[in-house]
């Protein structure tokens, strides 16, 4: 039963009397709480720290300065592959000598609209380079992209930094920088232009992160599948981040050229600079960007003060890297002694697991509600017109194996349909070719009159079709609100439908917990309020009860009914469990072998005797 | 006469390839050994390559020592550290296998390091184990002993890892754990032992590398660390799981830069690696494109 419908609408939790009427209970606490001052310190340190090397530090460490901005600058273009993507891109160093010797190359000549084409073919070059990679990724990913810029890497550096024509020889070719004399000489002014780009750069990336665009980015890469499931174009999110990371580098290779006068010699772009450059962000923990900056100026300070110690090379380069690597792995342990020490427990984010385990108690005593909360805000739940997802003739084939063969399939508006079968039988496949996570060999699927078969699945999504996964596919360091909310089009509200969702589905209280810390059925739970938050015209639910208790299980059913009933949207779902299966379907097919074994009202079906063979694992051939 | 001028380059080309991708499969073995256990790229090999071959340098050339007595003293000391690292990897095992690559990147730094310490500051090469004289001409280059007995042992190390793995109860083991660890152990397989051993074994095939490849390409961290990147552009092609696919990987990387190479270098200075370059890409996607399947199908 729908609590409190009133005029076509449905209900919404407001909150506690404390709250105001559009916050939810953790904006509340959360706007309580504010901006926890320990997270001020640390970007006021590097605040510190470069306005030091402007106006205190000696001539040549503020050259090291700037050297150390630079660095910085390459570690943030590849902190966003590694932190939103999950991938390794071994490639920094040779894209920042391209940049900067294509901007020496052309800007060699002192005139200001030569530095202008140096940089814009530069820092082009690097961002189309890069991009190429974002694509490649769509194709290879894992230990495989790492290779391929690795690839990319070897290439540049023995093939195009051995042109001594763009290189300049042993020499190199000057770069023009400002002539200044005195206190503010040449150098302090170099460092000054050094520091406003990368803080105009830092605060641009800053403010990305704080927005939705970083939940698509993060689900691209953490959840591909699920990226697809709420319909995120993963190869335009992939262009952005690789873009954008080139864009840096690129930039950081001009700065490169300008701070030395001269771009360094190839040795300074190899590939194990690449390793160091990707050192920085993994020593930094992936977190803030002000530890990056902070660790970009310890990895430039170090070797200047160990110099008079004359140590290797590699020595100190190993060093760094196994240091950087040790910090960015015993983080978590030093920042939890340190909360212990300071005792704020108030600190949300800081605190967001230890939270996350009192939430999921609360969440233990306030299953589905069955009934809307008593204080209401009305969210428009009236019938939209759904289409039919209607499959024919489906086939699918991996090597030899005929997973599906011939299959058709129909759900109308407001029908429920099950299928059932014995492991192996194709269910799930047939999902995956209904909804375009696999190519079909054979066959056409339809919505309604538009023929969507080479449609790619993102897009069928936005058409709309839903899903839900038999593994839920959710990103891990996203709340479960960034979860539900990935993925929402320009222009789309689906905040006032998600949080009543939320509550409905009993989620609510853990809307701002990551989702490393929820338990797998309430996982189910997120990943069901994600599709409907939608509107889909067909929901497609692969297993929606596997993992829930058996109170839980008659809850979901409850609420899937009545929201179906109001909304009128087809529904086909894939469920061992029979009760659910009775409960919730009109209608039957039973899939033996990739093929379908029979089908028909439910009460028909179930009384076929082969039926029963196939739930007690008999051989049944179709 | 020209035809006959420009088949005998061509032979050649060939078989200068064919040893150079011999260098490369050397050094292949050892990272395909250690991805074999716990999916780890193992960095640390060329790290290895140049401690053990260092070590070798030092017993035989300043030393005194009988080349075998060096050339055991190598592969032990790189079992060692390959043993150490395989430690340090179970100790890493909560780690991103990212990191934990970047981390055996670190243990090469220091390798390198240690072994600028230890050897003379001028370049140097190790006496070859196979005799530095005596050899043939084929065509137009000539084949040294040294590199027949590369050549001969790459081949024999290769078939013999591809025995283990396969029809060995070793095998049976490691194939166990590098498919599920967790699983492996509550069959009782001791996983411990096994990552060590098979991390020890990776090592000695590392410095045995470091042995063979130093004679020809001088004893120097850099040359070596190039070897080992093609080597392991070379590996991937098998997925980096198999030893006979790595070595065909290894020595398709320098048959393309044999032939490839040697029409391209007349273009430009640097372009002979761009043929080397073009096939290792497209190996690359090949193997990333054709595992991404089968993980949907196993899906």
């Amino acid at each position: 039963m729908i609590g409190t419908r009133r005029n076509g609408g449905a209900a919404v939790a407001e909150g506690d009397s404390s709250t105001s009427a559009d916050e939810t209970p953790a904006q509340a606490k959360k706007t309580r709480v504010g901006l926890p001052p320990t997270r001020l310190i640390l970007p006021t340190i590097v605040l510190c720290l470069g306005l030091s090397g402007e106006f205190i530090l000696p001539n040549h460490l503020t050259y090291a300065a700037s050297t150390a901005l630079c660095y910085g600058l390459v570690g943030l273009g590849l902190y966003l592959p590694l932190a939103a993507l999950r991938e390794l891109p071994l490639n920094g160093a040779a894209l920042a000598g391209l940049s900067a010797y294509l901007f020496a190359y052309h800007a060699s000549g002192g005139a200001a609209n030569k530095t202008v084409i140096g940089v814009l073919v530069g820092v082009g070059l690097c961002t189309l380079v890069s991009i190429a990679g974002g694509l490649a990724s769509l194709v290879v990913t894992g230990l495989y992209f790492t290779v391929a810029s690795l690839v990319v890497q070897i290439g540049i550096e023995k093939v195009v930094f051995s042109i001594g024509k763009l290189t300049g020889g042993a020499a190199g070719r000057g770069v023009a920088q400002p002539d200044f004399t005195g206190y503010f000489n040449t150098t302090r002014v170099v460092f000054l232009i050094t520091g406003v780009t990368c803080l105009v750069i830092t605060t641009t990336v800053w403010r990305v992160k704080k927005t939705k665009t970083l939940s698509n980015w993060v689900m691209t890469g953490h959840q591909p599948e699920g990226a697809d499931a709420v319909g995120i174009r993963r190869w335009v999110q992939k262009v952005v981040i690789f873009g954008l990371s080139g864009l840096l580098i690129g930039v950081a290779g001009v700065l490169f050229a300008f701070v030395n006068g001269t771009p360094p010699p190839p040795p300074q772009f190899g590939v194990i600079w690449s390793v160091i450059f990707l050192a920085i962000p993994i020593a930094s923990g992936l977190r803030t960007i002000s530890s990056l900056w902070a660790v970009a100026a310890v990895f430039t300070a170090l070797p200047i003060i160990l110099e008079s110690h004359h140590i290797n090379p590699n020595l100190l380069s190993g060093s760094i890297l196994l240091v950087a690597l040790m910090a960015s792995q015993s983080q978590d342990a030093v920042m939890a002694r340190i909360r212990n020490l300071r005792r704020q427990p108030e600190v949300i984010e800081e605190l967001a697991l230890a939270e996350g385990h009192q939430a999921l108690e609360e969440i233990h005593e306030k299953p589905v509600l069955a009934t809307a909360p008593a204080k209401v805000k009305e969210v428009d739940l009236r019938t939209k017109v759904s289409r039919a997802l209607v499959g024919t003739d489906i086939g699918v084939t991996f090597g030899g194996v005929k997973a599906v063969d011939g299959v058709n399939v129909r759900v109308g508006p407001g029908q429920r349909v099950a299928i059932v079968g014995a492991n192996g039988a194709g269910k799930t496949t047939l999902f995956n070719a209904l909804t375009g996570f696999v190519p079909l060999s054979k066959g056409t699927v339809q919505l309604g009159d538009v023929d969507i078969t080479g449609v790619p699945a993102y897009a069928r999504i936005r058409q709309g079709i839903g899903r839900t996964f038999q593994l839920p596919r959710l990103a891990e360091i996203l709340t479960v609100r960034q979860n539900v909310l990935a993925g929402q089009a320009q222009g789309e509200d689906l905040i006032p439908r998600a949080e009543w969702l939320m509550e409905r589905f009993g989620i609510m209280a853990l809307a701002d917990i990551p989702i490393q810390v929820v338990p797998f059925g309430t996982r189910r739970k997120v990943e069901m309020v994600r599709s409907l938050a939608r509107r889909p015209e067909v929901l497609l639910i692969d297993e929606p009860v596997s993992g829930l208790e058996d109170e839980e299980v008659g809850e979901l059913l409850e609420v899937m009914l009545e929201l179906q009933a109001a909304e009128g949207w087809g529904l086909l779902a894939i469920e061992h469990d029979l009760r659910f299966v009775t409960g919730i379907a009109e209608q039957m097919m039973v899939m033996v072998d990739g093929k379908v074994l029979t089908e028909g009202s439910i009460t028909d079906v179930l009384a076929d005797e082969r039926v029963r063979q196939v739930y007690l694992g008999e051989v049944v051939s179709v | 006469m020209v035809v006959g001028v420009t088949a005998s380059v061509f032979e050649s080309a060939v078989i200068i390839g064919i040893f150079t991708g011999t260098i490369y499969a050397m050094m292949a073995l050892g990272i395909v050994a250690s991805f074999r256990i716990n999916r780890v790229v193992n960095l640390g090999i060329p790290g290895i390559a140049v401690f053990g071959a260092t070590i070798y340098f030092q017993m035989s050339n300043v030393w005194g020592a009988p080349v075998l007595v060096a050339l055991l003293g190598g592969l032990v000391v790189g079992g060692v550290v390959g043993a150490l690292l395989g430690f340090c990897n179970l100790k890493m095992s909560a780690w991103p296998r990212g990191f934990v690559m970047i981390f055996t990147l670190t243990v090469s730094l220091f390798l390198f390091g240690w072994s600028d310490k230890i050897l003379p500051p001028i370049q140097v090469s190790p006496a070859s184990p196979f005799g530095d004289s005596g050899g043939f001409k084929v065509a137009l280059t000539f084949v040294s002993n040294h590199q027949i007995g590369t050549f001969i042992t790459c081949i024999l190390v290769t078939l013999l890892m591809g025995w283990v793995v396969t029809k060995s109860r070793i095998g049976v083991y490691v194939r166990a754990i590098y498919d599920d660890g967790d699983s492996a152990a509550t069959l009782g397989i001791p996983l411990g032992y096994f990552v060590v051993g098979v991390w020890a074994v990776a090592g000695v095939l590392a410095a045995l590398a470091g042995i063979l490849v130093s004679p020809r390409v001088t004893l120097d961290p850099y040359l070596i660390l190039f070897v080992s990147i093609w080597a392991l552009a070379g590996s991937i092609l098998g997925g980096l799981e198999s030893f006979g696919i790595a070595f065909v990987g290894s020595i398709l990387v320098g048959l393309s830069q044999g032939i490839l190479g040697g029409g391209l270098i007349h273009l430009g200075p640097g372009l002979e690696n761009l043929g080397a370059i073009a096939v290792v890409a497209i190996a690359v996607f090949y193997a990333g494109v054709k595992r991404r399947d089968l993980a949907h199908i196993q899906t």
